[in-house]
């Protein structure tokens, strides 16, 4: 896939709950290949924007593509892999199960990927376990798991970081960094400014508004206090 | 080590085979069915099927098994569609509204991520799922139907085969109406607010054709003839069954244009809402109701603050005030719709239907729990008001005096207009004899709901034995309905009044004085609910620990 190509567009994008503006209206385009964090206080816009991205939140006013498609497509769905901030797992499937019916889904289950994996995750023991079963940090890592285990060229994930453990955290990193050296391209939401420097390109949001669009190194002004020294 | 699988072809468009989500949900079904209790199941079948039961035996003996005669045989086939059709377009109304809001498939959250989120068509894996419900609810309703088709041939002469099939015909029908309306309105096919304002406009058509004579019946009578088919038959009401048919099937195929948004709301929410009715949680229902239908507060207020020297005197009443100002409009609507309901249902009872007098308490009582947010709020978020110089107690019966205010106007605005669509001294008479037992019942009946929810402040030793349990449940439920619902005695007493041709004023108000008596002994058990727990407890010898003071 071309570095040229378009990956995220995103134009006049807005959401409004009753008289709140949740994102006012955005212009945003992430080209093939690209690594974005998303970074702003509570309740500035980064996981609506990503849910609208996601699909699974209507857009008040705007629109959005991936690679063209409207992000309610067939097509778009193929694309994009969404890992959501609270993991969404099915009660009475194991790890393995939800790997194979997530992978199923989007074509063809390779269960040397999926194996792989579980294997970085540290999931291998509890391959066979039911997720319902497990503590937040090791639902995050299955859910970490389904959102890697099929095929995409576009990976949203909102605050992937939450309740991982070192071990955790370094596989997702590195999952990240290959996603984007194998074409992907991933727009990450977090409040963690130590993960900031690992991405090329930072937006930052404030109450609904897009205020920065630069380097990811530029963004550590936008941080809080509070932030910086959580990092 | 292998690489993580990436789509980087455009051409993406490739549909994962729909035999995939077909072996895998056959594959979990296998599963649910291996895991399921087998004895539970058993158990709730049998605990269902006993109610059934008693539910029959309760209505057929309300219904009684006295023939009637040939011209109230007539009456009754000639009004019972018309009836049917105001139930009828009521509920295809709701069907349009939960349709709306994402209904009527409540899918698991895990499905709506991962497979409508997924290559397939949505169409395609939503199907089935509306198949089931279709076959469940439409089932369902045939049975109820062909029950009230028997209970309807209690009263009339002939066998009951035909009415017990043609009210089976009937409920169905209505079922696959509804559906197919929420179908359809979920589908997004029409536009929502086009589909809601034809729902409202049949439902208007309905009542006005119910109420007033010359105005031809609206479609949804066609129900209620196929209901009372045996006695008079009406080729056209046929008609109702493929119109249903057609409907189901229209929603159906667009059932793939579902709101993904609205879905996600609702999956989240209705196991909630399911959850909070077998726990008997009223107020969990009313909240995830209200969230369910995305009801949030205004940010500005309705009503002007109080005077600063005003609210440091009352500052309890300013902040109820201030919540009540924050309504949204649809709460608005609905406190002033319910009112209406109950105004127009005491109109029924003062003109001979007494059992309306449930309907009117049932609605007062739902008035009282919307206009008692404030107190619900603080009971909600215990931290806040026990951290407060005042006593609860005190603090509960301060929080009755808003929504007393509250309930006041809008029995006031409702009583205004019942009594103002044929006005007549008596009917203002009983208005003002009436409405103030009214209203105090409503608030009280409804406190008792909210603050019942509310941990006492010394442990439940003499109430929580098994014995005790079942009885307080019961009232726990029944009992605050019921008590707006004895706010309306005072009604019956003027009616029987006029009927004697004697003066109403006397009897109704010298009833409504006991009636005004029981809500200020609700308001008292409010305010010294603690110390009668405490007292309980004391006497049964049990340690006063626990709970706050």
């Amino acid at each position: 896939m071309s570095s040229d190509e378009i990956a995220v567009s995103v134009e006049e994008l807005s959401k409004r709950y009753g008289d709140v503006d949740a994102l006012a209206p955005l212009d945003l385009e992430v080209p093939a290949g690209e690594s974005v964090v998303l970074v702003g206080h509570n309740g500035s816009g980064k996981s609506t924007l990503l849910g609208m991205l996601a699909g699974v939140l209507e857009p008040t006013e705007g629109t959005a593509a991936i690679h063209g498609c409207t992000v309610d497509s067939i097509a778009a769905r193929r694309h994009r892999s969404w890992l959501p901030d609270t993991p969404v797992l099915y009660d009475d499937l194991s790890v393995r199960e939800h790997l194979e019916y997530v992978s199923r889904l989007h074509g063809d289950c390779d269960e040397a990927v999926n194996d792989d994996l579980v294997e970085r995750l540290g999931l291998v023991d509890r391959y066979d376990d039911l997720p319902s079963q497990f503590s937040r940090g090791l639902r995050q890592k299955t859910a970490i798991a389904v959102a890697f285990c099929r095929p995409f060229s576009v990976l949203l994930v909102d605050e992937p970081f939450v309740g991982l453990d070192a071990a955790g955290r370094s596989a997702m990193l590195e999952l990240l960094a290959e996603s984007v050296d194998n074409g992907a391209s991933v727009v990450v939401a977090t409040h963690d400014p130590a993960v900031i420097e690992r991405f090329e390109r930072g937006v930052v949001l404030e109450n609904g508004v897009l205020v920065h669009d630069g380097p990811a190194g530029s963004v550590h002004e936008y941080l809080t206090v509070d932030d910086r020294r959580s990092g | 080590m292998p690489e993580i699988p990436l789509s980087v072809t455009s051409d993406a468009a490739v549909v994962a085979p729909q035999s995939n989500v077909t072996a895998l949900r056959t594959a979990r079904r296998r599963r649910e069915l291996g895991g399921r209790d087998w004895g539970e199941l058993a158990y709730r079948v049998y605990t269902t099927s006993l109610g059934a039961l008693v539910a029959v035996v309760f209505l057929s003996g309300l219904v009684g098994d006295d023939r009637l005669d040939p011209e109230q045989a007539a009456s009754l086939v000639d009004r019972l569609p018309t009836w049917i059709a105001v139930l009828g377009a009521v509920v295809v109304a709701l069907g349009v509204r939960s349709g709306r809001r994402g209904g009527p498939v409540a899918l698991e959250l895990p499905d709506v991520f991962h497979l409508l989120l997924a290559p397939v068509s949505r169409g395609g894996v939503l199907r089935r799922p509306v198949a089931s419900l279709v076959i469940y609810r439409v089932g369902g309703a045939a049975i109820v139907g062909g029950l009230a088709g028997s209970l309807v041939d209690q009263r009339l002469d002939g066998p009951a085969a035909p009415w017990v099939f043609s009210g089976g015909v009937a409920g169905a029908t209505l079922a696959a109406l509804v559906l197919g309306a929420a179908l359809v309105a979920g589908s997004r096919r029409i536009p929502g607010l086009l589909l809601t304002a034809v729902a409202w406009l049949l439902v208007a058509w309905s009542v006005a054709a119910a109420l007033v004579d010359g105005i031809p019946t609206s479609p949804f009578a066609a129900v209620g003839d196929l209901l009372v088919w045996p006695e008079q038959s009406a080729p056209l009401a046929l008609l109702a069954i493929p119109a249903a048919v057609a409907l189901v099937v229209l929603g159906a195929l667009g059932i793939g244009g579902l709101s993904i948004e609205l879905a996600v709301r609702r999956t989240a929410l209705v196991g909630q809402l399911r959850f909070a009715v077998t726990q008997q949680d009223v107020r969990a229902v009313v909240l995830l109701r209200r969230q369910l239908a995305s009801e949030h507060h205004r940010r500005r207020s309705w009503i002007p603050r109080l005077p600063q020297g005003l609210a440091d005197r009352a500052p309890v009443l300013a902040r109820d005030l201030a919540s009540t100002g924050r309504w949204p409009l649809r709460r608005v609507v609905r406190v002033l719709v319910a009112g209406l309901i109950a105004a127009f249902a005491a109109r029924g009872v003062w003109s001979g239907t007494t059992p309306l007098i449930v309907v009117a308490g049932l609605a007062t009582y739902l008035v009282g729990l919307d206009a008692l947010e404030p107190l619900a709020q603080e009971i909600d978020h215990p931290t806040l008001p026990e951290s407060m110089p005042e006593w609860r107690g005190k603090l509960a019966v301060q929080h009755l005096l808003g929504p007393t205010i509250i309930v006041f106007i809008v029995g006031l605005l409702a009583g205004t207009v019942a009594v103002g669509v044929g006005p007549s001294s008596e009917g203002w008479e009983v208005l003002a004899a009436v409405l103030v037992p009214v209203v105090l019942t409503a608030v009280t009946g409804a406190a008792i709901t909210v603050i019942g929810d509310q941990p006492t402040a010394a442990p439940d030793v003499g109430l929580a034995q098994p014995e005790v349990a079942g009885p307080r449940l019961l009232m726990r439920l029944a009992w605050p309905p019921l008590v707006a619902v004895i706010g309306f005695v005072p009604l019956l007493v003027a009616r029987s009044a006029a009927a004697d041709q004697v003066p109403l004023l006397g009897p109704t108000l010298a009833v409504s004085a006991p009636v005004v008596a029981l809500a200020l002994a609700i308001a008292g058990w409010a305010r010294f609910r603690d110390d009668i727990h405490r007292a309980i407890a004391e006497s049964t010898g049990a340690s006063s620990a626990g709970g706050a003071a």
